[in-house]
């Protein structure tokens, strides 16, 4: 019952309602964005213990900021921008410990031999591989075209609000994505081929 | 349109969010440039392969340490040393003072532990206890108390009345 209250709610109504202390519509929010959150931080840091670390900061700074919250733009415009500025600031202070495979990695080589013998070993290998090559290539680019593809590939924000999030102007953003899908089709060539 | 308005349109042109004339125009020059069609095409394989980076799952412990986070924004006890300061004297207490304060209480509670007159009775030590024990040495029972954990406890071991009679009666 009150899911269905939850779900015809909009973002902004419901950071209002946190603003006037209502900590459930708080709930609310963090069941609708927890996973996107995390997986934006997860795509841009590449390590899940550090993308949970930072995906509770950016919520916390959303709590935080509950009390001079202003509905001028959309929710997930606003949310967004804090996202990319932790992201983004984790990576310049150096947190990051980039391309760690763990075995709390899904993706890692010895998590994913762990987890499953479902695939076979030949389709193991390809996605290994290909996930591999994917998750380098990403790595590899500059920050604000990596936050850019990730933003409008995963997170399908529209390029105004990758624009508010990265702070330059929607040209800025589709000049951004432009280089980085270039140096992509560049680096992930010899994929592609067997991608069509 | 030429090579360098292609750069300005191709990711609109990619998601499909090119107006109708715009579309026409930049259809127009890939059909005569080679290298732009080549270009989007690759654009649009990359498009695909990004699809199979498959998302996670976040992990089941994320609401509880989030929840424990804002508890801690919340009550401004960002640590056990802040939690502890406010417990004993309040936000006015700095480290130093609490630092000083408990290093006294550590250093009387040593004091006591150190300089504290005897509790136990005189003749009450572990020889005495070995002597008690060899008193009942022989006795069927001795083995059934030996192993009694509650023997470790002299206090309880010489107000054991059992052991006080098997004493009493052992020559």
């Amino acid at each position: 019952m009150r899911m269905d209250v939850v779900a015809i709610v909009t973002d902004a109504e419901l950071m209002l309602r946190v603003k006037d202390g209502d900590d459930q519509s708080f709930a609310g929010l963090l069941s609708r964005h927890r996973e996107p959150v995390v997986n934006f931080i997860y795509r841009m840091v590449q390590n899940r213990g550090i993308a949970e670390e930072l995906a509770q900061d950016v919520f916390l700074r959303v709590y935080r900021a509950r009390t001079n919250y202003e509905p001028s733009a959309k929710f997930t415009t606003w949310l967004y921008c804090i996202a990319t500025n932790v992201a983004l600031n984790s990576s310049r202070d150096g947190k990051l410990s980039r391309n760690t495979e763990t075995l709390d990695d899904p993706e890692s080589y010895a998590a994913r031999t762990l987890r499953s013998t479902d695939p076979t070993v030949e389709e193991e290998m390809v996605a290994r591989s290909l996930g591999w090559e994917i998750r380098q290539a990403i790595g590899a680019l500059p920050e604000k075209q990596k936050t850019a593809v990730i933003l409008h590939k995963y997170q399908e924000l529209d390029y105004r609000q990758i624009a508010a999030a990265l702070d330059c102007s929607e040209s800025a953003v589709k000049s951004l994505l432009f280089r980085a899908y270039e140096s992509l089709r560049v680096r992930l060539s010899h994929l592609s081929g067997g991608k069509k | 349109m030429n090579c360098n308005e292609i750069e300005i349109h191709a990711i609109e042109y990619m998601d499909g969010a090119l107006s109708a004339g715009l579309r026409t125009r930049v259809d127009a020059h890939l059909t005569g440039c080679s290298d732009c069609r080549e270009r989007l095409e690759g654009f649009a394989s990359v498009n695909d392969l990004l699809d199979s980076w498959d998302p996670i799952v976040p992990s089941a412990a994320f609401d509880a340490r989030l929840e424990r986070k804002i508890y801690e924004q919340k009550t401004g006890y960002t640590d056990w040393w802040a939690a502890l300061s406010a417990l004993l004297g309040g936000a006015a207490l700095g480290k130093p003072v609490l630092a000083g304060a408990l290093a006294a209480i550590l250093l009387v509670a040593v004091s006591v532990v150190q300089f504290a007159p005897n509790q136990t009775q005189p003749g009450a030590g572990l020889s005495e206890m070995g002597t008690i024990l060899a008193t009942i040495e022989g006795s069927e029972e001795l083995f059934l108390y030996r192993n009694l954990p509650v023997l470790e406890n002299f206090e309880l071991l010489s107000n054991f009345k059992v052991l006080q009679e098997l004493n009493s009666s052992t020559p």
